[in-house]
């Protein structure tokens, strides 16, 4: 054979390979950025009771009522993920939260900025705040409010959750939202008189005729539900109710809650539909009008919640999803110290042998939240934007106008909120209402100063914008 | 080329310069003077004897080191086979050092040993010792003669200043334990031992020109309480000194105790124990002075301060009441003692001016503090400045027991009762752990000693 046309045929292949290759090195381009402009999530859920005989918000713990969880989603995308998460203990705060925070963040391989942890605030349910805990050890009280090595030990079981949660992550091609009024559980705490003072302070429970007469006041009567789903597959429900969840509690029989009894059943309804639930705004609701504090309001009142969940997850609407739909919007402030945060005299609580345990307990957490802040701890105010719904995250315990205000910011989104992230601060009123009197805003609810309204309503414009 | 040696030869000269530059290094004196009182005195440490000393087992010793660093500046170690030096006479020494030999609160350090086999010193835990006016009166000439020959001892090292190196490092040994997590009674049926504990063996190598040592500063972290009978007797640390001035002749050997006050030597109670202790001690300094040590710069640093610790108040009048018509003791002598000035409205202390100490020599951190210091304190310390600095307790002053917040809130002796032994009025509040880790803080950073983690919380 003549060698011309052999090497004829050579080059000929040779191109032939060479197209080929820049067509598969192009069709893998194209399929990879598809993958990875493709939505995914991951959901994860573990136990998060308490032992017993260790402390919970009130009590040692002396009996497991229903179990407490730790349940989130992290949400992948082309940009870095973002971990939601919720949890069903009292509060998470200071270097409690940092840690929390920083740990599923490593997990996730994300940053801290990214990832949001949040509270149910059940009173039975567990206290987690290093900071506080190093404060009452340097006086001698360790151990008395907080378990360290299991809340470590619990932070480091979550993460690990995330890690191996990562890996089953699963498509979204749609995303639902619906809502619904839950009827006859929440009511404003706060009863104005005449002269336009807190008069009357309804509880979680009352047996007060004129508290229960009272009109429910202000609340936010939407529970609020956001489906995951690939096609017809639901992947996962989050609902936001804001209400404090408490029926009864204080001996240390750990629960859930009727929030989590709620949630524990829809899931179950569902056929394991991981489901997770965020507590609201709620800082100055609860469930006093309707809660005499008896045991059978417990059930009661979840039935109602899981009522309210289950219309919600009825009304809701598909939309499709695209990953350009994902957007993370975090800003980082520093809420102004309330005046009655001094040093010296937090100090000197903690050092009297005539103060009681109590008084020591709220110095030592009025102490944390002013060093961290005087060190430059900032908060973070959050919101995670997927198509037409605006998920904020707040700080505290705060009060249900930021998330009305929330809501009208943003008239043709469909704003949730989970509050009760950074608990260190405790109570947010509004401005007005630090004037009003009332238990919430009281030196020893609340550490911030009234213009904090301001600053967080800045702030939650601009995560919602 | 004789240009070019003009341009080099001062070149040279700068770098060989410091070779040569000998006299700007470390200059260290010492002294030792025997103790051991000459009269019948009353042995300190233990509520239960009951009559004065009867003899011998070694003689007691007060030494010195004193030390220059290459700029001049001084500073003074003394240590003593004493149970403790109280504040008074602590006081009148460390006055008379600053007048006559111009040493100021921050470069002396008094440190005891706390052996429970050194003499009663006056206006130290009176209530405790059952003494007569014939007793009072011989330990008030003890404690007269002993200030004179403390302050002659100092006089006397510096007087001794030659031109020296100085090294440090730690050792180990582990024969304490903790006295509040371990049961000396069924200690033997423990398979593992309760912390915490600080095993460490701080020393400090002094060689002199030819090389020979001239002195070890050594210490330990355990009570001295291996010995309870009626013989003077510097416990398992006077052996140590012994065992270490046998091995290396010619060198003077001071102990310093550490953070003890909750370590004891267990087993106990016999010479032959107490020799075992303070061998093992002198072995593990040996095994530190027989490999290389750190070599310290010959820079000297000292700060010294008083926190006001607070004190609560004593128990109610009732009570004090019922503990002072109880049968004799040393608590039914505090409270009669208490009622009887609380009645003559004699203002009770509220605050007790607690002395912090922090030198630095060369980058070797010595943090001195003074009562009978509990372990945490060092394991504290050392978190914060690294496993390499020294602590030690029972330094300026024993006014009573120094607890951390915990202990304190648990009480039992180091925590609550101790503090009647102490003739204190009534209890440590309970920010003396923040007061003392914040003053001690406050006092490195002044000297620049690094820190190896975040000091306080929150982090």
């Amino acid at each position: 054979m003549k060698p011309l046309p052999n090497n004829l045929y050579r080059s000929l292949a040779c191109r032939w390979w060479t197209t080929a290759c820049v067509l598969l090195t192009f069709f893998c381009f194209s399929a990879c950025q598809e993958q990875a402009a493709q939505l995914r999530v991951a959901t994860f859920a573990l136990d998060a009771s308490p032992q017993i005989g260790s402390p919970v918000a009130y009590a040692p713990a002396r009996s497991i009522v229903d179990s407490l969880s730790i349940r989130g989603m992290v949400i992948l995308s082309d940009e870095e993920p973002v971990v939601l998460c919720a949890v069903d203990w009292l509060g998470i705060a200071n270097e409690g939260m940092q840690r929390w925070k920083e740990s599923l963040a490593e997990a996730a391989g994300t940053s801290p900025e990214r990832v949001s942890v949040h509270a149910l605030h059940q009173h039975d349910g567990l206290r987690c705040d290093f900071t506080v805990e190093k404060i009452l050890a340097s006086y001698g009280l360790a151990g008395t409010k907080y378990d360290t090595t299991y809340l470590l030990a619990k932070i480091a079981e979550a993460a690990g959750a995330v890690k191996q949660a990562v890996t089953q992550a699963q498509p979204v091609t749609h995303l639902g939202f619906g809502q619904a009024e839950v009827q006859q559980v929440a009511s404003n705490r706060r009863i104005l008189g005449a002269d336009g003072k807190v008069k009357l302070i309804r509880w979680s429970k009352s047996t007060d005729p004129e508290a229960i007469a009272a009109p429910e006041g202000l609340i936010d009567p939407w529970l609020k539900s956001v489906s995951f789903w690939n096609d017809d597959k639901a992947l996962a429900v989050m609902t936001y109710y804001a209400v404090h969840p408490q029926s009864y509690y204080g001996q240390g029989d750990v629960t859930c809650e009727f929030v989590g009894i709620a949630r524990n059943r829809r899931e179950q309804a569902m056929e394991g539909v991981p489901h997770i639930h965020f507590n609201g705004a709620g800082g100055n609701v609860a469930a006093g009008k309707y809660n005499d504090g008896s045991p059978e309001r417990r059930p009661l009142l979840a039935q109602r919640m899981e009522e309210g969940m289950r219309k919600a997850w009825e009304n809701s609407i598909k939309r499709p999803l695209q990953a350009e739909d994902l957007q993370w919007k975090s800003v980082a402030l520093k809420l102004p110290l309330g005046k009655h945060l001094v040093e010296t005299d937090l100090r000197a609580i903690l050092a009297s042998d005539t103060t009681t345990a109590d008084q020591k307990f709220y110095a030592a957490k009025h102490l944390a939240w002013l060093l961290r802040t005087e060190q430059g701890h900032q908060i973070s105010i959050s919101a995670l934007k997927l198509d037409n719904i605006r998920m904020l995250n707040l700080p505290g315990e705060i009060f249900i106008e930021y998330q009305l205000a929330a809501q009208q910011m943003l008239p043709d989104a469909h704003v949730v909120t989970a509050a009760y992230e950074e608990y260190g601060m405790g109570y947010i009123g509004t401005e007005k209402a630090y004037a009003e009197g009332g238990y919430e805003t009281s030196k020893r609810a609340s550490r911030v100063a009234p213009e904090s309204e301001k600053i967080l309503m800045e702030a939650i414009r601009e995560v919602l914008r | 080329m004789k240009t070019r040696l003009l341009f080099i030869l001062p070149l040279v000269w700068l770098c060989l310069q410091p070779l040569f530059a000998q006299d700007g290094g470390w200059k260290a004196g010492v002294a030792s003077v025997k103790i051991t009182p000459q009269q019948s005195v009353w042995m300190a440490g233990y509520a239960n004897r009951d009559r004065p000393a009867e003899g011998t087992l070694h003689e007691l010793w007060a030494k010195a080191l004193a030390l220059e660093d290459a700029s001049g500046q001084r500073a003074v170690l003394v240590t003593a086979d004493l149970l403790g030096i109280p504040q008074g006479l602590s006081n009148r020494i460390r006055d008379r050092l600053q007048e006559e030999m111009q040493l100021s609160r921050a470069q002396v350090l008094l440190n005891s040993s706390h052996t429970h086999c050194g003499p009663v010193l006056e206006d130290a835990l009176y209530d405790i010792y059952p003494l007569d006016d014939a007793g009072r009166l011989a330990v008030a000439h003890y404690s007269a003669e002993l200030e004179e020959q403390l302050v002659t001892l100092v006089r006397q090292a510096f007087a001794d200043l030659e031109e020296v190196q100085i090294f440090a490092e730690n050792g180990v040994s582990r024969f304490q334990v903790n006295r509040r997590n371990n049961d000396a009674a069924t200690l033997h049926l423990q398979t593992a031992l309760k912390g915490p504990n600080d095993y460490a063996v701080p020393v400090i190598k002094v060689l002199d020109k030819t090389d020979r040592v001239k002195a070890i500063a050594f210490g330990y972290a355990c009570h001295p309480t291996v010995l309870s009978f009626y013989q003077w007797s510097g416990d398992y640390p006077g052996f140590a000194q012994l065992a270490l001035e046998k091995k290396y002749p010619g060198a003077t050997a001071l102990f310093f105790q550490g953070a003890g006050a909750d370590q004891n030597p267990l087993p106990r109670r016999t010479v032959a124990l107490a020799r075992q202790y303070g061998e093992t001690l002198a072995a593990a300094v040996e095994r530190v002075m027989s490999e290389e040590m750190k070599a310290l710069a010959p820079e000297l640093q000292t700060a010294y301060q008083e926190v006001d610790l607070g004190l609560n108040s004593p128990p109610s009048t009732a009570v004090l009441r019922e503990m002072a018509s109880a049968d004799a003791s040393y608590q039914q002598r505090w409270a009669a003692r208490i009622l009887q000035e609380s009645e003559a409205e004699k203002p009770l202390p509220t605050t007790y001016p607690y002395p912090l100490q922090v030198w630095k020599l060369g980058d070797q951190p010595i943090f001195s503090m003074g009562g009978e210091v509990v372990v945490e304190y060092a394991i504290r310390l050392k978190r914060i400045f690294g496993p390499e600095a020294f602590v030690l307790g029972y330094s300026n002053d024993v006014m009573a027991y120094i607890p951390t917040a915990t202990i304190l809130q648990e009480g039992g002796y180091e925590g609550a009762s101790a503090q009647m032994v102490y003739g204190l009025p009534g209890t440590w509040s309970a920010d003396i752990e923040v007061k003392i880790m914040d003053g001690v803080c406050k006092l490195a950073e002044r000297l620049g000693v690094r820190q190896v983690s975040a000091p306080l919380w929150p982090e």
